[in-house]
Formats: C-alpha cells, sequence, structure tokens
C-alpha cells in the first residue's frame, strides 16, 4: 500500500482530503497540520507522496517544498492551490514540486494525480533495479564532424559507466575529460585537418576556417567512429577519424616549460593521465582509450 | 543566437573579471566565439593590468579552456598585465597541475583574493620564454 502524507492547517480539509484519498483506495493516509510536524513526520518515515496546502501559519508550503526536496528529493509533493497562493505554487514547482491540483478540483484530480505519481515512482524503482544488473553496455556512433555534439556523447558514455556500477564522481571526470578530448581532436584535428597553431588566429578568423571545412570536400564527408565497451571491470572507447592520421611521437612536451607556451600536445597528455590505457593505431588516425576498475 | 550565455564579464577600476558559465565543447560555436571575442576585448583595454578568470562554475575543464587560458595570458603579458585565475575545482587544480599551467598563471582562491593579493596560493609563476613556433605540419590537441 502506497503511504501519503497530507499537510493542511484546516482540520476540515485535513478530513476531505483523506476522504477523497481513502475512498480512491489502496493508499494509507497520514495527516498533519503543518509544516514542522510534516518533516518531523518525514523523521520519523518517509511517505511515498506528500501533499501540501501552501498558505499556512509559520512555515508556508514554499519554504516545506524546499526543505522537502533538500532532504528528501525522491519524495515527489503535490500543492494543493487556491485563490491567492498562485505565486507560491509558481515558486514551489520551480524548487521541486512534482505538480499541483487546485483545490476546487480535489475531488475530480487529486486521487489520480497521486496514483500517478506513485505508478512513476514504481517504474523507476523496477528500472534501477533493472540497471543494477547490467554488466555490460557496448554501442557505437557515427558521428559527423559536429562539435556540438561532443558534451552529449560525453554525456551518454558517463550516463554507461553509472549504468554498470561505476558511479564515482572522480572516474566520471577523468573519464569525461578524456573523451573530450579524443573527440574535439579525431573533429578538428583528424577530419578538419586543424592545427593547434590555427588557434592563435583571431577566434572569429578560426571559426570561419571550420566553417569552411565543414563545407568543403574532402572534410566534410568525414566521419567520427565511436565504439564503446563498458563493462563492471573496464571501458574501452576506440575513436576513429577519417582524416590523415598524424605521427603522435610528435607531439612536444606540454610540460617543458620551454613548450609551457605551445599550443598543442595538451590534450593527448590528458588522456595518458586520466586513462589507464591510451594505444594510437599506426596511422594515427585512431586512438583506444582503456579504463580500468579494480574489482 | 541563442540563450546560452558561456561567460560574463565585470569591470573593476584596474581589473577585469571574466567568469566562465559552463565548460566550452567547442571552440566553434558561434556564441561563444562571440562572447570570447568580446572579452579579449575589454581585456586589451590598456588600463586593464590584471585580469581574473573565474572557473567557480566549472567542476572539470579540458584544453580548449587552456588554450583560451592561455591565449589570454599571452596577450596580457605582451603588454605588461597579467592574468590570474580563481574559484578553480580542485579537479581543474589538478588538471593545471598536471600541464604544468600551476608554472604560468597564479592560481587565487577568490576574485576577492586576486584582486586584493599578489600573492598566488598555489605556487609562483615562472618567468616563461618567449613563443617560439614548430614546423609541425598537424598538431594534435
Amino acid at each position: 500500500m502506497s503511504t501519503v502524507l497530507v499537510v493542511d492547517d484546516n482540520p476540515v480539509d485535513r478530513m476531505a482530503v483523506r476522504g477523497l484519498l481513502e475512498k480512491a483506495g489502496g493508499l494509507s493516509v497520514r495527516l498533519v497540520e503543518s509544516g514542522a510536524a510534516a518533516l518531523e513526520a518525514l523523521r520519523q518515515s518517509v511517505p511515498d507522496v506528500v501533499i501540501t496546502d501552501l498558505v499556512m501559519p509559520e512555515m508556508d508550503g514554499f519554504t516545506l517544498v524546499k526543505s522537502i526536496v533538500a532532504a528528501y528529493p525522491q519524495v515527489p509533493i503535490v500543492l494543493m492551490t487556491g485563490f491567492g497562493s498562485e505565486e507560491i505554487a509558481v515558486n514551489a514547482l520551480h524548487a521541486g514540486a512534482a505538480s499541483y491540483v487546485p483545490k476546487s478540483h480535489l475531488a475530480n484530480l487529486l486521487a489520480d494525480t497521486v496514483f500517478k505519481l506513485v505508478e512513476i515512482l514504481r517504474q523507476q524503482e523496477q528500472q534501477q533495479r533493472l540497471i543494477g544488473r547490467l554488466v555490460r553496455q557496448d554501442c557505437e556512433f557515427e558521428l559527423d564532424s559536429d562539435p556540438r555534439l561532443v558534451p552529449s556523447i560525453v554525456h551518454y558514455m558517463v550516463r554507461g559507466l553509472r549504468g554498470v556500477g561505476h558511479s564515482d564522481e572522480s572516474i566520471s571526470i577523468r573519464v569525461s575529460v578524456a573523451l573530450e578530448e579524443a573527440l574535439n581532436n579525431a573533429i578538428y584535428h583528424g577530419n578538419l585537418e586543424l592545427s593547434s597553431a590555427l588557434r592563435e588566429l583571431d577566434s572569429a578568423e578560426y571559426r570561419e576556417i571550420i566553417r569552411q571545412r565543414r563545407e568543403q570536400s574532402p572534410y566534410r564527408e568525414r566521419k567520427v567512429y565511436i565504439r564503446a565497451e563498458i563493462s563492471r571491470d573496464e571501458a574501452r572507447f576506440r575513436i576513429r577519424d577519417e582524416g590523415p592520421g598524424f605521427d603522435p611521437r610528435s607531439l612536444p612536451d606540454p610540460t617543458d616549460p620551454s613548450n609551457l607556451d605551445q599550443p598543442s600536445g595538451r590534450g593527448v597528455m590528458l588522456m595518458r593521465t586520466f586513462m589507464d590505457e591510451v594505444t594510437f593505431e599506426p596511422r594515427g588516425n585512431e586512438v583506444l582509450l582503456v579504463k580500468r576498475f579494480s574489482p | 543566437m541563442s540563450d546560452i550565455q558561456f561567460l560574463t564579464v565585470e569591470r573593476t577600476e584596474k581589473s577585469l573579471v571574466v567568469a566562465l558559465l559552463q565548460n566550452v565543447g567547442c571552440f566553434s560555436q558561434d556564441d561563444f566565439v562571440h562572447e570570447w571575442h568580446a572579452a579579449l576585448q575589454a581585456a586589451a583595454d590598456p588600463t586593464v593590468a590584471t585580469v581574473v578568470l573565474s572557473l567557480r562554475r566549472l567542476p572539470y575543464f579540458g584544453s580548449i579552456v587552456l588554450e583560451m587560458a592561455l591565449q589570454l595570458e599571452q596577450r596580457l603579458r605582451a603588454r605588461g598585465a597579467r592574468l590570474v585565475l580563481c574559484h578553480v575545482s580542485p579537479f581543474g587544480r589538478e588538471i593545471l597541475r598536471i600541464v604544468h599551467f600551476d608554472r604560468l598563471i597564479p592560481v587565487f582562491k577568490t576574485v576577492e583574493e586576486a584582486l586584493a593579493t599578489s600573492t598566488p596560493v598555489t605556487s609562483t609563476p615562472v618567468t616563461s620564454t618567449p613563443v617560439t613556433s614548430t614546423p609541425v605540419t598537424r598538431l594534435r590537441a
């Protein structure tokens, strides 16, 4: 049975809400008369859903929503809105409330709204249970040379890591940096054949060169191929561009004091620092990044 | 133009505070280039002695942000002004250390500290050598 905590300073309204929810069936309803009492009730037992009035003495609905969202972000909150509480309702929705029902429509809408939220919660729980059993994810992408896709791809891969249980923030950040570097490398230096030295140009000029090359043959036909194999033991990312390749040994050491001002080499260095293995294919247009995870 | 804003620029008496609002995924994004160009122009004002680059909103960054910082630092250094960084995340500091940028650009905890003191938090910057070009036809990032 799903549990609902109802917060309202008006005893008549409280009882009316209890009546509506219990009549709908399948819900265990608990009533409290204030925001403070609601927070105390949450400390004792976390309900599936909170329903709250907005205009209450001492702690209004907006303040209560902020407190609940901060401490119990998984608990959806339904607002009961009435004439004069519109501004508080908008603020509370921005603060994280899940839904609202006008007090004049409680009889028609309140129970359905609660059941919908309970169903969403149930599906999320099942999804979490399923994801917790995921052991491996493989995927492949074929991208145009559009750097705007890089953050999305990186985000997707980090989600893949989390999906198989690697939720450590420092791992996510390290892999994000390495992937971002490898993908930008493939697009800018691989497919578009832009040297880092070109970035010394005025930024508008640099952007114009990028724009032109993305429209010219052979650059525009080139793709970036990404293959990811993510498991609980390791993550392998193979990134290939269709440019002419390069010799990784030709890169200057960016940490050499005499090279500190040089525009190139830092990306590959960050890749090598944050991944356990970084291997360029002999032609230089494909790189394998490997991150290993200790059991 | 989209609604995305990449940076803010704030002028004080002899300083400029540039705050990056999000990680720059690509150097070619129109809005970003426009904003960065405006920041570079503001930094070129000869009365600006110090530019503070705030990275408060960036949990991490890569070579693109590093190159932006380098580009700005070189321009400022050429006319006797300086670039300092502030609000660098622990991971950001690690990146700066790995590429030895902590030797090139002073890092302060806050904007206020950067404006008030000339003592860097992490280390003393080395005197940089002049830029020399390397004849490599294709340089990777």
